[in-house]
């Protein structure tokens, strides 16, 4: 047996099975697949309503999370996102990778990563919502299901990545 | 006694905190906490995330497609995504590119941010911020994002008119071609040595993994009733035990008890429910006579998304009794219904012969047709086709409590009282 530790992972066809097997499960329990965009969006609408609930009442795509009487956190999904960090956390400190630390490609620098990051994450967070679903709830969850639309979204994210993986080739070689 | 049909619904906090816990944990251990190992996917360096991705696919595929052969989940009770082709695509290459500069996804940054990686969290509280700027910028396009090549729930083997069963198989055959071209690209443009998680495993059990995916293909490929027919297939499971229930007759309800179902009496008592009578007679049976408040359906009907819906939670606590002119087509009925998922489902014994027999005919002592007389088709005779508009259609409280008090007809009560609803679980996001 491997020792685990940073960098040793599950050989990724074990793990795509375990994670098969974990969203049937899903599906056979509750009727629906996995997410976890969603459920950052409800968090952000839940914190807009503390702010500004008249804003979020007024707005539509606020609204239709968190308009009038609605709790934007009562949701299958928010209770998700709390469990794929708590299962994550978990796993990490198990298997020893849980450490402060930043992962960046080897010219990068920190601070150069962190604005990255947040570049990139702000995109998919946009992106997400715009598609309804991101690679958990919309990919992975849909392409499970065979939903035409999750299958054009899964080429398009790949087609998405490979026509900038060249030109930003230096952030990650 | 009888099976829950799946998918079970539940969500409450519980279920869906393991499930998360469990989606996380898996991503973790997959490698997917960590920003270099899913960025390698687009510098062709390791491809792990095709590899746990499409293995996941095909594995949730394989699952969904042995349950709904074998009848335990009705693939048409579950959530698949809505398809929109034009935000599809447009949100695709978006977070695509995203995940090439910010070397996560929402799911995973999460994980990463949770074992303490300092640009998960950056990357987190970026996703935060877009999703925030969506709501706010959004409305600008709202006609685009409502409409873009809106098709509903649909499904790739709608679309390619091919059986669920071979679309699985060709997604099983196209995975195993990708994941033998990934570990090509792997040993062209990955780093040598590679990784010791990322090594090839025995070769022998490589082969073996390959060989178990095709035969899987096969098996897909040749199961007639995947991704649906799960009803007609849960019918015959639960066949044994519904043959058992409808010979002991404990399903049957008197004609008396169902006229005192339609005043909202139960026991010669008043009671709170809602009742739902359905009518699986022909149309020429119907129109010469049927009972006040019925809807008319076919089993046919029934056995399609008509019945899936007398099934769902908004209905989960009404009685529902179906009608035949006999017993054989009531009975057909309520196998569906309750093959489905329905629960409080009920026949009326005898059907509309022995209903007419007691209240048009004043017969009290009347019983079911059985055997060669129950022909299932409408024997009392009607000058015209008065429909509900005859006194019998809804015979009044008064008869009904007569009939209760004195013990005129005897029958053993079968209708019991249906206590509170289940609360309804949240939405999608």
């Amino acid at each position: 047996m491997k020792r685990p530790g940073p960098g040793r992972y599950w050989n990724p066809y074990v793990g795509g099975a375990v994670l098969g097997t974990v969203l049937f499960a899903s599906f056979l329990l509750t009727g629906h697949g996995l997410g976890a965009s969603g459920g950052v969006a409800r968090v952000v609408v839940a914190a807009q309503k503390v702010v500004a609930p008249d804003h979020v009442d007024r707005t539509a795509l606020l609204a239709e999370l968190g308009g009038g009487t609605r709790d934007p956190l009562d949701a299958w999904v928010v209770v998700g996102i709390l469990g794929v960090a708590l299962g994550g956390a978990a796993s990490g400190l198990l298997a020893g990778r849980w450490r402060l630390e930043t992962f960046r490609g080897p010219r990068v620098p920190v601070r150069t990563r962190w604005l990255l990051a947040l570049a990139g994450g702000t995109v998919m967070g946009f992106a997400a919502r715009l598609a309804r679903g991101c690679t958990s709830g919309q990919a992975l969850t849909g392409g499970a299901t065979l939903a035409v639309g999750s299958w054009v979204f899964m080429l398009a994210v790949f087609a998405g990545g490979y026509l900038v993986a060249w030109p930003l080739r230096r952030l990650w070689k | 006694m009888t099976l829950a049909l799946a998918p079970l619904h539940l969500d409450g906090f519980l279920v869906p905190l393991l499930l998360g816990a469990a989606f996380g944990a898996t991503l973790e251990r997959s490698g997917f906490g960590d920003a270099r190992r899913l960025a390698a996917q687009f510098m062709l360096t390791e491809l792990r995330v095709l590899k746990v991705m499409f293995t996941a696919i095909v594995t949730c595929l394989l699952w969904i497609t042995l349950a709904t052969s074998v009848g335990w989940l009705d693939f048409g009770a579950l959530a698949v995504n809505p398809t929109w082709l034009g935000t599809a695509a447009v949100g695709g290459l978006l977070l695509g590119m995203g995940f090439v500069v910010g070397g996560y996804c929402p799911g995973t940054s999460i994980v990463s941010a949770a074992t303490g990686k300092v640009d998960g969290m950056f990357f987190l509280a970026g996703v935060g911020a877009g999703v925030f700027a969506f709501g706010e910028t959004g409305g600008a396009f709202r006609t685009f994002y409502d409409t873009a090549g809106a098709l509903g729930r649909v499904t790739l083997p709608d679309v390619l008119g091919l059986p669920f069963g071979v679309v699985v198989a060709l997604v099983v055959v196209m995975a195993v071609a990708m994941f033998l071209g990934a570990e090509a690209l792997e040993r062209r443009f990955g780093p040598t040595p590679a990784p010791a998680d990322a090594r090839p495993g025995r070769p022998r059990l490589a082969r073996a993994g390959v060989l178990a995916a095709l035969v899987a293909a096969v098996v897909a490929f040749a199961a007639p009733a995947a991704g649906g027919g799960a009803v007609e297939a849960r019918v015959g499971l639960l066949r044994p035990a519904h043959d058992a229930t409808l010979a002991a007759r404990t399903v049957h309800a008197d004609p008396v008890e169902v006229a005192g179902l339609l005043h909202r009496e139960l026991g010669g008592a008043p009671a709170r429910f809602h009742l739902v009578l359905l009518d699986v007679r022909d149309p020429s049976s119907w129109n010469r006579f049927h009972l006040e408040d019925a809807t008319p359906t076919t089993v046919a009907r029934l056995a399609g998304d008509e019945g899936r819906r007398w099934a769902d939670a908004r209905w989960a606590t009404s009685i529902k009794v179906v009608l035949g002119d006999d017993e054989a087509r009531a009975e057909e009925a309520w196998r569906l219904l309750v093959a489905h998922g329905a629960r409080h489902v009920y026949v009326l014994a005898g059907g509309v012969n022995l209903w007419l027999d007691v209240f048009k005919d004043g017969r009290l002592d009347a019983a079911p047709a059985r055997g060669a007389a129950a022909t299932d088709t409408l024997r009392h005779a009607f000058a015209s086709s008065l429909g509900a508009r005859l006194p019998w259609a809804r015979p009044d409280v008064a008869t009904y409590r007569r009939l209760v008090a004195t013990k005129a007809r005897a029958f053993t009560p079968r209708v019991a009282p249906v206590t509170k609803a289940v609360a309804a679980s949240g939405g999608c996001g």
